[in-house]
């Protein structure tokens, strides 16, 4: 994208990119074109910090500059992390040495810019002969080099070169400057040895020589002070300030976007922890702790058990430790480069273990555990999804594993309670290992429903159940649990989809189908049949005209046949009528219509057996009037008495609903 | 005809772009320089320029200088019986300048470029623009000094590519910007600067230094008590500090309180007065290479600009810092009207500059206020995060994205700061808004806040809800210390209402004043002359002929000329 809008092809050559930015910038005037403007100049950085980046790279490791720009510090082992590129911002290095990597370079020939002439007092050749010397022959003797530079000028304002190209006299100008700046810092560590105020005094002393007057002789100073005061183990902290007071580096240290060398940096870091009110840390042992926060966040090659072990003992992800006023970014830094690592560690176990049992992959995944990285709740989070990620594809899902690692990620507690507000994958996988909780019970309620009648329980017993195909007629024979039956199926279909895919279809499709039932409640039995039938059959017993035999047979067949006949041609003209009407086909308003008539214990049926049998009592005129009219009575009353539990049965009716409440159905 | 106006602490010029090359406009007295006075003269009608700068000593109450610091702030300067704002008197210069240029060009004049301190804040270029616009002119555009500067030297340039920095010390302000110049493309890599820090401080240090060494004895310890010897005062040291230029030691002498003080001050004396001040000159520059990420030696070039580079010990000061002359090829005082001119061009789209494209940069960074997790599920406010980087090319869009730090958040509260300190309390505010958004656990509602700047230095905030797509807009244009529209109108017609000296009449008016000045400053015998040499051009004054006028003008400048030697701009 940058590069269309450049108009080139991925070049390294800046020139090239530069060229093509202004060409097209007449065209794209920033007053005229804001936003084309904004694009172009996006576009261009892009081009030059890539085409800057792909040098870097080439250069290799062991050379990078610390800026693209002309830079003299040159870093050795210069950070960058494998997934993020170098930023504008000086990164801190490991460690500076300016002068060894800079005359490491070959002489190129550079290329030639403006060079001020001065009508040189030796001749010309000579002085660029000694230029280049200067700027290139490593070997040169220091004291040689100063000489040089004092006979022929090049610290002052009209030196001496011959002509040469302006980077030679740059680079002897920093050569100088790097051995005054070192013979300056020997000085003040020898008067370090004799105290410490001693030194403070020395350096005073020396900053004040007009040579360390000139912008780029300061700079150089200020770098080797910096990477000297460093390197001590022992940090004096009196010449420290004094350095930082010389240099003025704490504004720019507190400044939102410092843009120091990484010596700098660390210096200005270590004396504001250690002013720090209530610090109560040795300023070495600041220094040591800074240190090791340093190379573990910029650090090119790492130490993977060190930098454990450091991350542990220093505890840069402990959530409990106070980390105010150390470098946010650095702390961030190391502990994404801590969590890479332990996420990486974890996952190449569970890798290894993929192919074994599950009890194997929970100890691989135990094993990380204790890795530094997981004291922050935050990074167990991200790993734990990254895990759920990977694993969600298996096809059959390791559930033990899945709770260890829900756990672990805080996303249940000990108990396998989902906690809330979880969303992504940590929803997911609770959400996975939640049904398969309630799988779980489902299942052993079934098991406990086979003594049970009519609860939730005996429903998921013929659910779910392995059962011969009599025993579920059987079962199916009670209409109460039929009704319960459906009432559980509707609310798994709802509220568990998945679930509702694991019971049998053929279960389903069985429980789903209208069925005459013959078993009621036993109080039905007794209101729908028995009650209907037993005046009658009184009625035959007090008839004098038939004999004993006739008697009880007359009153078996009362009895017995009475309520099924009735029972069955109820529920077979009903049957018959939905079938007429089409209402069979109409599943929503089959409970309605469906419940009567297959209920042959229902309130239909006891009215009608109630009747006939009144009828039939009466048109044996061997009753008394005032007995047939009790009976009457006495069957209406059973009837409505009937048809009001019943009813209230109907509304009160509790389904299967563990996530609700988890105990309700037990 | 677009204008270039650079519009300084001791100095205003006026340039516009013609037949290829910037051309400096003279005023009524044949100079390019007209120095930011303003004053009232004795019928109350408004002066400016050099007669109000010699009314400075004879007439403090009625006259005023250095305004130009006090822009984007509410100060009121007393001139006579009338209060007037910063923006005001800048206006009064401006409309002065603007008279020159119609007069130069025969036409009327109603664009103009004009100039501010890189390192001017938001509120004191709204205060520019606004004066402008009381000066009737319409500024097209804002440009940076040092910009301008090096606008005119690059120009002038024949290398096809360079890198230079632009020192340009004003009479009150310092600016550095670091340029590279590629391509036709002049591109600034940084600027900074320091908006309190300019040749008036020296002149002030050499005050200093007089009381302490010659005016305690007298007993004169407060310089500003008495405006009259202030001023006094203030011209002796301008003069001294110009002498140092030539010759090893100068002497500043004043009459206080019929005694005769005198002070001589030699090149070290006022090295060492002035050290706290060159000290300030080179933390800007440090800033600013720092910024454009070159070293001293990378640079080609260093350009001088503004009138107090011409102090040797500036120019040594430069020479020690980077090892090597500075450019001189311009006159500094001219330089960045020039390039003010060289800009006008290109706004009028000169065909002459058809080639050249400039870039500029903010010199502070733009952010809002945040709050950073010190803790698991501790968070402290009061933190800065730049979204627009300091010294970014502009105009520049660039976004950030924030997120909420408490559970069920109902509003996000987005507050606008410009600075470079980590906590916002030590940054300025320029304004905030508070936006809704949906209840939701801590962080999963994201918002980004996009900056938008454009090349006049307008800032535009926009922030979206990324659950929602709602779009929320604040655009900073009401700053305490900036005139509203409604007061704008208000101080136009005030403005109307003044009496202007007449053009014509500015030259005998400044020699008048300069007469009055040298009078009350002379003694004995000196004094007579100039009394009667001013009372003889009076009444030729009343006579009304013009040639009898011109000849006793020439007259009594010549004779001032002869006592005071030439007069300084």
């Amino acid at each position: 994208m940058p590069w269309d809008v450049l108009g080139l092809a991925e070049t390294t050559d800046e020139r090239a990119i530069r060229r093509a930015y202004a060409a097209r910038l007449k065209q794209t005037r920033p007053e005229d074109d804001a936003a084309g403007f904004v694009r172009l100049r996006e576009a261009y950085e892009h081009a030059l910090g890539w085409s800057r980046w792909q040098a870097m790279q080439a250069q290799g490791g062991e050379l990078a500059a610390a800026d693209g720009e002309g830079a003299v510090t040159v870093v050795s082992g210069a950070a960058q992390t494998v997934d993020e590129r170098p930023v504008s911002s000086p990164l801190p290095a490991v460690s500076v040495s300016a002068m060894t990597g800079m005359l490491a370079e070959t002489p190129a020939q550079p290329t030639v810019r403006t060079v001020w002439q001065r009508d040189a007092g030796a001749p010309r050749d000579q002085a660029r002969e000694a230029l280049r010397q200067v700027a290139f022959d490593r070997d040169m003797d220091d004291e040689q080099v100063l000489a040089l530079a004092e006979q022929y000028g090049w610290l002052g304002e009209a030196p001496h070169t011959g002509d040469a190209p302006m980077e030679w006299l740059a680079r002897a100008r920093s050569r100088c400057a790097y051995i005054h700046a070192q013979k300056a810092v020997k000085l003040i560590a020898a008067a370090l040895e004799e105290g410490e105020s001693r030194a403070v005094a020395r350096f005073g002393l020396i900053v004040r020589a007009s040579r360390w007057e000139s912008l780029d002789g300061r700079d150089m100073l200020k770098q080797v002070l910096a990477n000297w005061l460093r390197g001590r183990t022992e940090p004096p902290m009196q010449l420290l300030r004094a350095v930082i007071a010389w240099a003025g580096w704490l504004d720019d240290f507190r400044s939102s976007a410092p843009t120091m060398a990484p010596d700098e940096m660390m210096l200005c870091q270590l004396s504001e922890l250690a002013a720090q009110p209530g610090q109560t840390a040795e300023p070495a042992s600041l220094l040591a702790k800074l240190e090791r926060l340093c190379h573990a966040a910029f650090a090119q090659e790492l130490d993977s058990e060190a930098l454990l072990q450091t991350a542990r003992e220093d505890g840069w992800l402990d959530p409990q430790a106070d980390w105010s006023g150390w470098p946010q970014s650095w702390l961030n830094r190391a502990g994404g480069r801590v969590y890479q690592l332990c996420a990486q560690r974890m996952q190449q176990a569970l890798e290894a273990a993929d192919q074994q049992d599950e009890v194997a992959r929970i100890a691989a995944l135990r094993a990380g555990f204790d890795d530094p990285a997981w004291l922050d709740g935050a990074a167990r989070h991200a790993m734990a999804e990254r895990l759920v990620t990977l694993w969600r594809e298996e096809p059959e899902p390791p559930l033990l594993l899945w709770g260890v690692l829900a756990r672990w990620a805080g996303w249940q507690d000990a108990d396998g309670q989902s906690c809330e507000g979880l969303s992504g994958a940590a929803a997911w996988l609770c959400g996975q290992l939640d049904q398969e909780r309630v799988w779980q019970r489902w299942c052993e309620m079934a098991a406990e429903g086979a003594q049970q009648k009519d609860t939730d329980a005996a429903a998921l017993h013929a659910l779910l159940q392995p059962m011969p195909a009599w025993r579920q007629h059987w079962l199916a024979g009670r209409f109460p649990l039929q009704l319960r039956v459906r009432h559980v199926l509707a609310y798994v279909e709802q509220h568990w989809p998945a679930l509702f895919t694991r019971i049998a279809p053929e279960r389903v499709a069985f429980w789903r189908q209208d069925r005459l039932s013959l078993q009621g409640g036993w109080w039905h039995g007794l209101v729908a049949c028995w009650l209907p039938a037993i005046l009658p059959a009184m009625g035959i017993l007090n008839r004098e005209e038939l004999t004993l035999t006739w008697k009880i047979l007359l009153w078996l067949a009362t009895m017995f046949a009475l309520p099924t006949v009735l029972v069955l041609s109820v529920a077979t003209v009903q049957k018959g009528w939905r079938r007429l009407t089409g209402l069979h086909r109409q599943p929503e308003r089959q409970d309605v219509l469906a419940r009567a008539a297959r209920n042959g214990f229902g309130p239909l049926s006891v009215l009608a057996s109630a009747l006939l049998a009144t009828l039939v009592g009466t048109a044996s005129q061997a009753i008394m009037e005032i007995e047939s009219w009790l009976a009457l009575a006495f069957a209406m009353v059973a009837f409505a008495a009937t048809l009001w539990v019943w009813l209230e049965r109907q509304a009160n009716k509790p389904a299967v609903a563990p996530d609700e409440d988890g105990a309700a159905s037990r | 005809m677009i204008i270039g106006i650079d519009l300084g602490t001791t100095n205003s010029l006026v340039a516009v772009w013609r037949d290829g090359q910037a051309e400096m406009i003279p005023n009524a007295l044949g100079h390019a320089l007209t120095p930011s006075v303003v004053g009232l003269d004795d019928s109350g009608a408004v002066l400016v320029g050099l007669a109000a700068r010699e009314r400075l000593i004879t007439h403090p109450q009625l006259t005023t200088a250095v305004f130009k610091r006090y822009m984007g702030s509410d100060r009121q300067t007393r001139l006579g019986s009338q209060l007037f704002r910063p923006e005001e008197l800048s206006a009064l210069v401006l409309k002065s300048l603007k008279a020159d240029a119609e007069r130069f060009l025969g036409e009327t004049v109603t664009e103009a470029v004009i100039t501010v301190p890189a390192y001017f804040s938001d509120a004191q270029r709204k205060a520019t623009k606004i004066a402008g616009q009381l000066a009737g002119l319409k500024v097209e555009r804002l440009v940076n000094e040092p910009t301008a500067a090096a606008l005119a030297y690059g120009l002038h340039q024949n290398e096809p590519e360079s890198r230079f920095l632009v020192f340009d010390l004003g009479g009150g302000t310092f600016d550095i910007s670091i340029l590279e110049l590629f391509e036709g493309v002049m591109e600034v890599r940084a600027s900074a600067g320091d908006n309190f820090l300019g040749g008036e401080d020296f002149s002030e240090a050499l005050i200093d230094g007089f009381i302490e060494a010659v005016g305690k004895q007298h007993g004169l310890t407060d310089k500003q008590a008495d405006p009259v010897v202030y001023q006094a005062l203030r011209k002796q040291a301008e003069q001294a500090k110009r002498g140092l230029s030539g010759t090893a030691e100068v002497a500043m002498e004043l009459r206080y309180q019929e005694q005769s003080l005198r002070w001589a001050i030699g090149e070290e004396a006022f090295l060492k007065l002035c050290e706290p001040l060159l000290k300030r000159l080179r933390e800007p520059i440090e800033k600013a290479l720092r910024d454009a990420r070159l070293k001293a030696i990378d640079l080609d070039q260093i350009v001088l600009a503004g009138g107090a580079t011409r102090m040797p010990a500036v120019r040594k000061l430069v020479a020690k810092l980077f090892g090597r002359m500075p450019a001189m090829n311009l006159n500094p005082d001219e330089v960045v009207a020039r390039g003010a001119a060289v800009m006008a061009g290109l706004k009028a789209r000169d065909e002459t500059l058809n080639e050249v494209v400039m870039t500029d940069v903010c010199p502070y960074s733009q952010g809002i206020e945040v709050s950073e997790q010190i803790a698991t599920g501790r968070f402290q406010p009061g933190f800065y995060l730049p979204i627009i980087e300091r010294n970014s090319v502009v105009p520049i869009s660039r976004e950030q994205v924030v997120s909420t730090i408490v559970d069920n958040q109902m509003a996000l509260h987005v507050s606008v700061y410009q600075g470079e300190s980590r906590l916002v309390k030590d940054n300025i505010f320029l304004g905030e808004i508070t936006i809704p958004v949906p209840p939701r656990p801590a962080g999963q509602i994201s918002v980004s806040v996009r900056f938008t700047y454009d090349v006049n230095g307008l800032l535009e905030a926009e922030m979206t809800v990324a659950e929602t797509g709602e779009k929320h807009r604040l655009i900073i244009e009401e700053n305490p210390g900036v005139l509203t529209p409604a007061e704008i109108e208000e101080k136009l017609a005030a403005l109307a209402k003044l009496k202007i000296h007449p053009r014509e009449l500015l030259p005998n008016a400044q020699l008048m004043a300069r007469a009055d000045r040298m009078f009350q400053q002379a003694l004995g015998e000196e004094r007579q002359w100039i009394a009667q040499a001013t009372a003889r051009f009076q009444s030729m004054l009343e006579s009304q002929e013009e040639t009898t006028i011109k000849q006793g003008r020439d007259e009594l400048k010549t004779l001032l000329d002869q006592l005071e030697g030439e007069g300084w701009l």
